[in-house]
């Protein structure tokens, strides 16, 4: 029914005590849309996708929110996400930070060419 | 009650439910699960017993039955009473012998009139119960399914009025004030119905169903009307996200677990309904999902219910317990997935082993990705399986700039007292011709 009307189901407002506690429905819905954002744009990037954008594509997606959601909002869902095997993790390459959503290690090499990359 | 005359099983009261392979009750048509209760005795009232008691099982109550589900697989089957049957329930009397035995429900039943009793052996919300009974019971959901059945079949043979007068007696409107008046109409109970169903949320339950249609309706519509949104459609790439969306959330799960329909039996009912859910998009993701986009799927079938990511776990980790076809596994570098329990190691490994004695992969050996396209999954579960196929003693790594990969592995074929003979059968020897094709 609601995709019909085009309304996403998961669009709530956080509370008080969601932001005190990191608890409650607000956090798992950036979590499921989370993983949702990141699965789309898993062809595109790669499985490497900056804080910045994520938010971006999230804000377009909860357009009827009243609070846009900020990074820090990405990062505890993120946070909740890690107890699902580590899948999900924030990395920070030079100055951006960057959510990873593929099983990889990235070594020494891989972060300086990232970091080289963001620079142009 | 035409149910009540179909039924097999003791006594003629109760009918055989049928359940999943994790125990979980197969609902019908529109029914939804609305309450459940653990270790629940069913007994006669009458002396002798008219049936034969049901010892301590789950009773889950939905908006067509009781359906009773023995807590141990014995020899008891799942038996279910439907709500149409029962005649009576009797109020709850509270008395001091009331206070010293586990609460019970009385309610009387068809056919026969027979006095069926719900002794609660443990703990839970009794009083709940009891008036979300009531509220089934009342409600009288299999009713309504009667009637629009029956209608449906009235409009489909329904005969068309001739003359000035219609079916109901009323004077039919002809011309461009019939049209009008009939879009007039239209209008009005569209509107009606939607006043009605914003009511309150419980109205809103009982309308979903035409608001979907009517949702439906306004969808093609603004879709028939090219010009009203050309700005964010003609993305193609838009198309597709939405289709994956709707995909998505067109997979729904109609009676989710919650907590407040299942209590203290919450992660248990979850893990059932997780391991039923969970078959579908394991089957498209070729036999293993990783727990995250499971949780993903999950979710998005439940709709605004969400669960945590904790919930999930521990639904998943109580699977051990149960029966279920699924398992949880987790590899050693922490990645957790969900696999069939018939989605074999002993299969993948010999996939692996057919992989890598080719000709061409004893020369080059497999990277992650090689793999990921022979076994049809995802590069790091390819690579997950590499590593555990490392460690079996079938793979040998090679570390180089190039990157991880991994060729077959011939110490064993190799004799540690004779080490330098070449072998001219077996993988080795199919190997040396390998490399010698290279060098040639």
């Amino acid at each position: 029914m609601c995709a019909n009307i085009g309304v996403d189901p998961l669009a709530s407002n956080k509370g008080f005590w969601a932001e005190l506690l990191g608890i409650g429905d607000f956090y798992y819905e950036i979590g499921v849309q989370i993983i949702e954002v990141c699965m789309l744009t898993r062809s595109h990037n790669g499985g490497l996708i900056s804080l910045q954008e994520l938010c971006n594509h999230l804000r377009q997606r909860r357009k009827t929110d009243r609070e846009a959601v900020t990074e820090d909002d990405c990062l505890r869902a993120i946070s909740k996400l890690k107890l699902l095997g580590s899948r999900f993790e924030v990395i920070t390459i030079g100055k951006k930070k960057f959510v990873r959503s593929v099983p990889t290690e990235l070594n020494k090499d891989h972060n300086h060419i990232l970091e080289l990359a963001t620079r142009f | 009650m035409a149910s009540g005359s179909s039924s097999i099983a003791i006594g003629g009261l109760f009918e055989n439910a049928e359940v999943t392979t994790s125990g979980r009750p197969v609902l019908r048509r529109n029914e939804v699960e609305c309450f459940l209760l653990s270790s629940i005795d069913i007994d006669s009232e009458d002396d002798p017993p008219r049936f034969t008691a049901l010892r301590s099982g789950n009773l889950i109550l939905t908006t067509h039955r009781l359906i009773w589900i023995p807590s141990q697989s014995n020899e008891s089957v799942p038996s279910s009473i439907p709500l149409s049957a029962v005649t009576h329930i009797y109020s709850h009397k509270k008395s001091i012998k009331s206070m010293f035995h586990s609460p019970r429900i009385r309610f009387q039943a068809d056919p026969g009139s027979i006095v069926v009793t719900i002794v609660f052996r443990g703990k839970g919300d009794f009083d709940g119960f009891l008036s979300k009974l009531w509220e089934c019971w009342r409600g009288r959901a299999w009713e309504e399914e009667e009637k629009s059945e029956s209608e449906t079949s009235k409009s489909g043979s329904g005969t068309v009025a001739q003359g000035l007068y219609g079916n109901d007696g009323t004077v039919r409107m002809v011309g461009l004030a019939g049209i009008l008046r009939k879009e007039q109409e239209q209008w009005e109970s569209t509107d009606k119905s939607l006043q009605d169903a914003f009511q309150d949320l419980n109205a809103l339950m009982s309308k979903a169903k035409e608001m979907v249609s009517l949702a439906e309706k306004m969808r093609q519509k603004l879709l028939s009307a090219p010009s009203s949104q050309n700005g964010s459609t003609d993305d193609e790439e838009m198309g597709s996200k939405e289709e994956m969306q709707q995909w998505m959330l067109s997979v729904g799960i109609i009676s989710p677990v919650t907590k407040e329909s299942a209590g203290a039996l919450y992660h248990q009912e979850l893990s059932r309904q997780l391991a039923d859910f969970v078959r579908i998009p394991l089957e498209k993701a070729g036999g293993m999902i990783s727990l995250t986009d499971m949780y993903y799927h999950f979710n998005r079938a439940r709709g605004t219910e969400l669960i945590s990511p904790d919930d999930l776990w521990q639904a998943c980790t109580l699977w051990e317990k149960f029966d279920v076809p699924v398992m949880l596994r987790k590899f050693d570098s922490g990645v957790m997935v969900i696999q069939n329990k018939s989605h074999s190691d002993e299969e993948v490994m010999s996939r692996i082993r057919m992989l890598v004695t080719k000709t061409e992969t004893l020369r080059v050996g497999v990277t992650a990705s090689d793999a990921a396209l022979t076994l049809k999954i995802a590069p790091a579960m390819a690579k997950e399986h590499l590593l555990s196929a490392e460690t079996k003693g079938l793979l040998c790594r090679d570390m180089s700039p190039d990157g991880l990969r991994f060729y077959f592995n011939l110490f064993p074929e190799i004799d540690p007292t004779n080490l330098h003979i070449v072998k001219e059968f077996g993988t080795y020897g199919e190997w040396i011709k390998a490399t010698s094709l290279l060098s040639v």
